[in-house]
């Protein structure tokens, strides 16, 4: 005989009191060579990951592509073995390469099982320090990324990305600049060479460790990377021209071809080292930084006029941003943005309830324990942190700011962060109503 | 090896569980098993499109999301072929508002017609973003009914056309609802910091009483043997030629499905693969060069996709891949290249269980091709292919008149 209790399904369970999460900072080893090492051992499985982190990232670049091809091409033939050998001793131990650039940072990562990680450092560390960069190899890489250039440049999200990043950072700085077709004829290999040998430096660099590395492990990484990695005398240059002033107004690529607009809108913001950041990373959530946001639930939940709206920031380490992305029905392009523009207006007017407030809290600090989920996700916090010179603390402390805030703090952080005069709205695609001039 | 305990309720809903005491964070995963091939030809993208209005509140709770958020969860929910996956994950204190939510959304909906006419829009916003409004988006639009002619298969998840989605009725909605959304047609599984018993207790509270729906099982029409090589040639707006080549292959739950994906792999997988190394790289004649399965659990496709570098023709394409199938025909792999891409399938074994998330996912998805410990057995699935099996199976794929071939031309 089977009993079921049947539970009173009009009741919300009782939400309980999260667990709080108590984060370790990595431990921390300076090597002889001045480099910053992090181990966070954590995890079940028998995995590691590495993460190199070099101050190359494309602000440093003399040359456009010269940052990220330098960072692509490393795995690509070293002083000792060729492009093949590299290949296929990572593929034999079933190990990931992966490399990865940003306006400040180039990184180089290694996945590998724990059972085969002392055989691959080595070849890790001879990636880095001694790339040669042939010839067949930079121009297969060269060739493939232009044609991937060139399909991108028919996605509406991507011609937008690059437009807004262009639009907020002025097109002649360094985090504005913008490829061209011809910029693949203009790299050679030399240069190559010459950002590698002046940036892949230990001075230049830090290296995490996650996961479970094994003790003859830990020692040869501290050997590799330590001891036998010297110091360079520096050719770093420090950036300048960064930044130049925002365009701020609208702009409309028109693509009569197009099934869709795809929409940014946004303005430059503080950084992450700003005491009003963590009221701004709240503000941005409940207007469109979850599934449940303002901007989801009117746009997409309420009039289906898109797939999805996000709101995000995106901070650098000399400048940050703040962006709604969506792409939008055509016909109702006009329509969409008076809707974002009622949304950022509301959060400016009208005082958040106290059943959103909380909602939103609780979805924050939720999120917050489900992004240091596993070693890797560690790391990555980690890194996020290390950038700003900061560690796990620093989360924390937004948590907890995040978790005092008041009605009152939302409407005063939207007043003085996102003011629409002074954004920058773009719009890839078509605008049947609009009037502003086209403008490439 | 991913340990894990599994009951059946008396309404036929089976409750995998996995304990990870690593983590504060729980991950719950539902499969129903309906996916696009229980659609009829006249109704494509239903099943994709019913997913979207399990969000739309069910009939105790007006809004799915917003109970969970404040529960500090996040979800999402993802249709194929052959099923529909509802995930979420939420911090281990609040775990009983997910049975709460997951519960009362599979005894029954709110079948809001606003809901019906939004999701409606939504999802078609969705078919021109991904598929339409993208350079190469409508290839596989163009690829399956090439290359299946009977079995359902032959429409994508997205649906056909627009105006299939633009079409749906409530009364469909209501329908479809009662046929496939049902304890005994689900697989629920839970992983995180939690006790078999206690979950088995949280089950039988709030599923135990909702009532079974009976054998709704659909038998698919099979995909008849293919005689001829077929082939379909299209222009578009896009920067350069394309190819694709796709051969109907074995269905997942049998031994030549493993040694399939092992020769996908001996082509592309990894940048020692063959296809990468030779002609990618050594010839220069393709940007992007992949081979890969499709994974369905009826018999899905071996794809090969490749785009050219303008210069190169699509018959000198064709020509230098089927080169590479040749030499799998005839050629015996070495050992130490087996070795390689069966040290690949284990490391991807174990990267792909690093969050309680995966690991529910493919606990559920393990139990939907047949059981749950198929999962531990993988690695063993794959370490048993010899090299005859791959040279075998490989005459047999690309045997003369399978080849189903979709040339993209960019139109200038």
């Amino acid at each position: 005989m089977q009993h079921n209790i049947f539970p009173d399904r009009q009741l919300v369970p009782q939400n309980n009191r999260i667990e709080e999460l108590s984060l370790q900072n990595p431990q921390h080893q300076r090597l002889d060579n001045k480099l910053d090492l992090y181990l966070i051992e954590a995890g079940d499985e028998d995995v590691v990951r590495v993460d190199l982190v070099i101050n190359a990232g494309s602000v440093h670049q003399p040359k456009k592509l010269c940052a990220s091809f330098t960072n692509a091409l490393v795995k690509e033939g070293t002083k000792n073995l060729s492009s093949d050998q590299i290949a296929r001793l990572l593929d034999f131990y079933g190990a990931y390469l992966n490399t990865s650039i940003s306006k400040d940072k180039a990184v180089i990562s290694l996945f590998s099982l724990t059972k085969h990680l002392e055989k691959l450092l080595p070849l890790f560390k001879e990636i880095i320090t001694q790339p040669v960069y042939p010839l067949h190899e930079f121009e297969v890489h060269r060739d493939r990324s232009r044609q991937e250039f060139l399909i991108n440049s028919e996605k509406a999200r991507h011609i937008a990305n690059r437009e807004f990043n262009k639009l907020i950072f002025g097109g002649n700085s360094a985090y504005g600049q913008y490829l061209k077709i011809n910029d693949y004829e203009l790299l050679h290999k030399e240069d190559l060479t010459l950002f590698h040998s002046s940036y892949y430096t230990p001075q230049n660099s830090y290296l995490i460790v996650s996961g479970k590395p094994d003790g003859n492990s830990k020692k040869l990484i501290v050997d590799l990377f330590g001891n036998s990695w010297p110091r360079t005398s520096s050719f770093t240059k420090a950036p300048t021209n960064i930044t130049s002033d925002p365009f701020k107004g609208e702009v409309l690529i028109k693509k009569d071809d197009f099934m869709q607009s795809a929409l940014r809108i946004g303005k430059r913001v503080i950084g992450k080292l700003d005491p009003d950041y963590p009221k701004l990373l709240f503000t941005n959530t409940v207007l469109g930084g979850y599934f449940g946001s303002r901007l989801m639930t009117n746009l997409r939940e309420d009039k289906g006029m898109t797939y999805g709206i996000h709101s995000y920031m995106s901070n650098f380490k000399h400048a940050s941003y703040f962006s709604i992305a969506a792409e939008v029905k055509t016909e109702q392009t006009s329509a969409a943005i008076a809707e974002i523009k009622k949304e950022i207006n509301i959060l400016q007017n009208d005082k958040i309830s106290k059943d959103e407030l909380i909602l939103v809290k609780n979805y924050i600090y939720g999120n917050f324990l489900k992004n240091f989920d596993g070693p890797f996700a560690l790391a990555e916090m980690f890194r996020s942190a290390r950038d700003i010179e900061k560690n796990f603390d620093f989360f924390n402390r937004n948590l907890t700011e995040i978790m005092t805030l008041t009605a009152d703090d939302l409407l005063t952080t939207a007043q003085k962060h996102l003011d629409i005069n002074d954004m920058c709205s773009l719009v890839v695609g078509n605008e049947p109503n609009d009037k502003t001039p086209k403008r490439e | 090896m991913i340990k894990f305990d599994k009951t059946t309720l008396a309404n036929g809903l089976k409750v995998i569980v996995h304990q990870d005491k690593s983590t504060p964070i729980v991950a719950m995963n539902i499969i129903y098993k309906v996916g696009s091939r229980d659609e009829t030809p006249e109704k494509t993208g239903f099943a994709h499109l019913f997913e979207h209005l399990m969000f739309g509140g069910s009939v105790n709770i007006p809004k799915y999301d917003t109970p969970l958020q404040n529960a500090g969860g996040e979800n999402n929910a993802f249709t194929n072929n052959d099923f529909t996956d509802y995930y979420l994950t939420l911090p281990k204190s609040n775990l009983e508002t997910a049975f709460w939510l997951e519960s009362d959304r599979m005894l029954s909906l709110a079948f809001s017609e606003k809901s019906l006419k939004v999701q409606r829009q939504v999802v078609v916003e969705e078919f021109k973003q991904n598929y339409l409004n993208q350079p190469y988006g409508d290839v596989y639009l163009l690829l399956k009914p090439l290359a299946f002619k009977k079995h359902p298969y032959r429409w994508n998840t997205i649906g056909k056309e627009i105006s299939h989605i633009e079409n749906a009725t409530m009364e469909e909605v209501k329908d479809f609802y009662s046929r496939y959304y049902n304890p005994d047609n689900a697989i629920l599984s839970i992983a995180g910091n939690v006790d078999a018993d206690d979950i088995y207790k949280l089950s039988e509270k709030w599923f135990g009483g909702i009532k079974s729906g009976g054998n709704h099982k659909n038998i698919y029409d099979k995909e008849p043997v293919q005689l001829e090589d077929r082939e379909l040639t299209v222009e578009r707006r896009v920067p350069q030629n394309a190819v694709y080549f796709a051969w109907l292959m074995d269905e997942r739950n049998s031994p030549g499905f493993y040694i399939t994906d092992l020769i996908s792999d001996i082509l592309s997988n990894g940048n020692s693969s063959r296809l990468f190394d030779r002609l990618v790289k050594e010839r220069k004649m393709f940007s992007e060069l992949n081979a890969f399965v499709s994974g369905d659990i009826d018999n899905g496709l071996f794809i090969i996709s490749g785009k050219l570098i303008n210069g190169f023709t699509a018959d000198e394409a064709e020509a230098a891949i089927d080169e590479q199938l040749d030499e799998l025909k005839t050629k015996l792999v070495n050992d130490e290249e087996l070795e390689k891409v069966k040290n690949k399938i284990e490391a991807n074994l174990v990267f792909s269980s690093l969050s309680v998330l995966n690991k529910a996912m493919n606990l559920a998805y393990y139990e939907l091709l047949e059981d749950a410990l198929l999962l531990n057995k993988e690695k063993e699935n794959y370490a048993a292919v010899s090299k005859s099996d791959i040279r075998e199976k490989a005459k047999a794929l690309f045997a003369q008149g399978k080849k189903n071939k979709l040339v993209y031309l960019a139109k200038n």
